[in-house]
């Protein structure tokens, strides 16, 4: 039937089919279970290593263990609307969240299912594994077996860089590394007409930017960039929204939800986005930019930050002059490719790849510059200079693949994703059995952590216990990962509404708080009882520490 | 007007970025040169200490374990102990930016010290002394610079 007069008729109208190489059930034989393993091997990564950890005896301690205790909040009627308190609140004079609690309500069933430690573990690699699973299907979508091939072999490294830790850690700082990563390539596979990614890239960018306040800053142009694309798309006539309201529809219905308590949080007050422009606004020390660009340039040089391990929490000062030098040739290397595959039809997608992986490197530099020098230096809160690396080194790679001859594509394309698959294999095999519990965050004390809070939850009755943390090493590590623990047990736990009081939640921290006893942990040397206190559990923290972590009971 | 040739626009997609990249890697060279231009004391001090924590343990004490640079906040493993010994690898120009009042005795004490290391005919070991001072200066770059993230 003809088009009404006048108007035009949409292109996206007619249905632009992938090539037949990216639909799984179109390849046969061996390169149809290759395709399925591969990806199927990425999903089940996370929980191969959660089952090891968990074996090896994991503890949430710290931060994690309150990310425990406000999971274990979610799905009831004291929900989380925020998420972990920021660095800001120490300098700005006023609380602030990360922007939002999606984690909380993903790790909830699962930590009410199979407890602290078997829960954080399963919860955070069913994040991961879904993350790694999507990163592996959209980029069969997008570029077939070949870029499936490339992609598989980058994220194999990357994960061998940061420790398979990384896809069981329910860390706040690292839970978003591998969904940051999911969102950047969705986002670029919805630009180039992929729009049944739309919820995908929905569901990536929200728990990216709302586990961490510097995962909002570099999915915010990711986000911004594609919606003015799809505008600019749409209003050209190249898709129809009307046509397409599935993947819309799936998509708000992600945005809704996930954004939801943050909402709420908005209306009920008192406002985290005002905080949070507040804490941005405050005045305090800044690493600054000479930091940033040489981290994120280092990250580029040979060899690039995913490909290796850097030094414990530290990666300062290692480039050298000539590693500098070779790391902006690569940077102008990768651009220069992606301009000039711009000059043919072919190549016009890797633009769009190029312009998201160069926003994230901006936002990247911009928060690392701005943030405090111990928060900038850790290189668990900055795991978006991995990301990084890994893209810009996979856009030269895909760019080079598209500039060779068609006939030269078609010979070597067979053998990608049999060999990469291979070297994933191995990276990935090397980054399992190179993974030990001892080597990580709080990794030595956690035998000590659950085995004090076993001991206080057999001496303890049943009850609500206010908890005060006596030292550093009580606040940070040890009195958190013994609160979960007890709350599991079914006691109640309260704290005082002091500057580390508002991360347990309102519940826990109550103006008028009637416990039935008051517990103090601690790990000062040798402490003695207080009057009306009496020592219920004891447990050595382990050599070469002479320490024990302590806790005194005052009914 | 005479749309330029094929080959230039090549050329000038080429060279675009590169150069562009090359300027920024100077600029960041030329950071490098001076620590007074990567930053203020905070940061200096912060580069200083995660240099110490980078390199090996010295060769007098081979078998020294240094805890995380996430225990400077705590101080929960006694790292500002452990880091006090070690100002013979320290660089102390870095702690020479921006130097705040509270611990100009401090480090003009560790400058002199590191002079007369450099000028000695045979290797010096740090002095007491100079391990006190930079003590003192971590615990005020704790309170000025460290906070929780």
């Amino acid at each position: 039937m003809a088009a009404p007069t006048g108007a035009r008729a949409p292109r996206a109208a007619a249905p632009r089919a992938r090539p037949a190489d990216r639909h799984v059930r179109s390849l046969s034989g061996w390169r149809r279970w290759l395709t399925m393993a591969t990806i199927g091997g990425f999903a089940a990564l996370p929980l191969l290593a959660a089952l090891g950890a968990w074996r090896a005896g994991w503890q949430p301690t710290g931060d994690v263990a309150i990310i425990g205790l406000r999971s274990r909040d979610a799905w009831t009627l004291h929900p989380p609307l925020v998420g972990q308190p920021t660095t800001g609140s120490s300098y700005a004079g006023v609380s602030s969240f990360h922007p939002g609690p999606a984690e909380f309500w993903l790790l909830g069933p699962w930590v009410r299912l199979f407890g602290p430690a078997l829960g954080m573990l399963l919860g955070a690699a069913a994040i991961n594994g879904a993350a790694l699973a999507g990163v592996m299907w959209t980029a069969f979508r997008r570029g077939g077996p070949v870029l499936l091939g490339f992609v598989a072999v980058g994220v194999a490294a990357l994960i061998r860089s940061v420790g398979a830790g990384t896809l069981y850690d329910p860390f706040n700082s690292e839970i978003a590394t591998y969904a940051l990563l999911l969102a950047v390539l969705s986002a670029w596979s919805v630009a180039a007409g992929d729009r049944r990614l739309l919820p995908l890239l929905a569901a990536s960018a929200t728990l990216a930017a709302q586990t961490h306040v510097s995962g909002a800053v570099a999915v915010a142009p990711v986000v911004g960039l594609t919606v003015g694309v799809l505008v600019v798309q749409a209003r050209a006539g190249r898709w129809s929204p009307a046509r397409e309201q599935r993947w819309l529809g799936g998509a708000a219905a992600v945005l809704v939800v996930g954004w939801l308590p943050v909402l709420v949080r908005e209306l009920v007050g008192p406002s985290n986005v005002s905080a949070l422009w507040r804490t941005s606004r405050a005045a305090h020390p800044q690493i600054g930019f000479a930091f940033a660009v040489e981290r994120l340039l280092g990250s580029l040089a040979l060899p690039p930050l995913f490909v290796w391990t850097p030094p414990d929490l530290v990666f300062v000062g290692t480039a050298s002059t000539a590693g500098i030098l070779v790391a902006a040739l690569v940077a102008g290397g990768t651009a220069a490719l992606v301009l000039v595959l711009r000059a043919e039809p072919r190549g016009r997608g890797t633009g769009f790849l190029a312009v998201l992986v160069g926003s994230v490197a901006l936002a990247s530099v911009w928060t690392t510059a701005s943030a405090p020098p111990f928060s900038a230096i850790r290189s668990d809160v900055t795991r978006a200079t991995w990301v990084v690396s890994l893209l810009v080194w996979l856009t030269a790679a895909w760019a080079a693949w598209q500039l060779l001859s068609p006939e030269r594509r078609r010979r070597a394309a067979p053998a990608v994703l049999p060999v990469a698959a291979g070297f994933a294999l191995v990276l990935a095999v090397t980054a399992l059995a190179t993974t030990h519990l001892e080597d990580q965050r709080d990794g030595r004390v956690m035998a000590a952590v659950h085995q004090v809070s076993t001991r206080a939850i057999r001496n303890l009755p049943a009850g609500s216990y206010l908890i005060t943390l006596d030292g550093e090493t009580a606040v940070f590590t040890v009195g958190p990962g013994v609160a979960l623990q007890l709350e599991d047990a079914g006691r109640g736990v309260l704290f005082g509404r002091g500057p580390f009081g508002e991360a347990y939640g309102d519940h826990r921290t109550p103006k008028d708080a009637s416990p039935d006893g008051t517990l103090r942990i601690t790990t000062a040397p040798s402490p003695q009882p207080q009057p009306g206190e009496r020592l219920v559990a004891e447990a050595p923290l382990p050599a070469p520490s002479t320490e024990s972590i302590y806790v005194f009971l005052k009914p | 007007m005479t749309p330029a040739p094929r080959s230039s626009r090549l050329a000038l997609r080429v060279a675009a970025p590169l150069v562009a990249a090359l300027l920024l890697a100077s600029w960041l060279l030329w950071t490098r040169a001076d620590p007074a231009r990567q930053g203020g004391y905070c940061t200096n001090v912060t580069l200083a200490v995660a240099d110490l924590l980078n390199q090996p343990a010295p060769a007098r004490d081979p078998d020294a374990t240094f805890p995380e640079l996430a225990e400077l906040v705590t101080d929960a493993g006694g790292i500002i102990g452990q880091l006090a010994t070690r100002t013979d690898q320290l660089d102390v120009e870095r702690l020479q930016v921006n130097t705040p009042p509270a611990v100009q005795g401090d480090v003009d004490r560790l400058v002199e010290e590191d002079r007369a290391r450099s000028t000695a005919a045979s290797p010096q070991g740090p002095s007491t002394a100079a391990g006190v001072a930079f003590a003192r200066i971590l615990v005020d770059y704790q309170r000025r610079c460290l906070y929780q993230g």
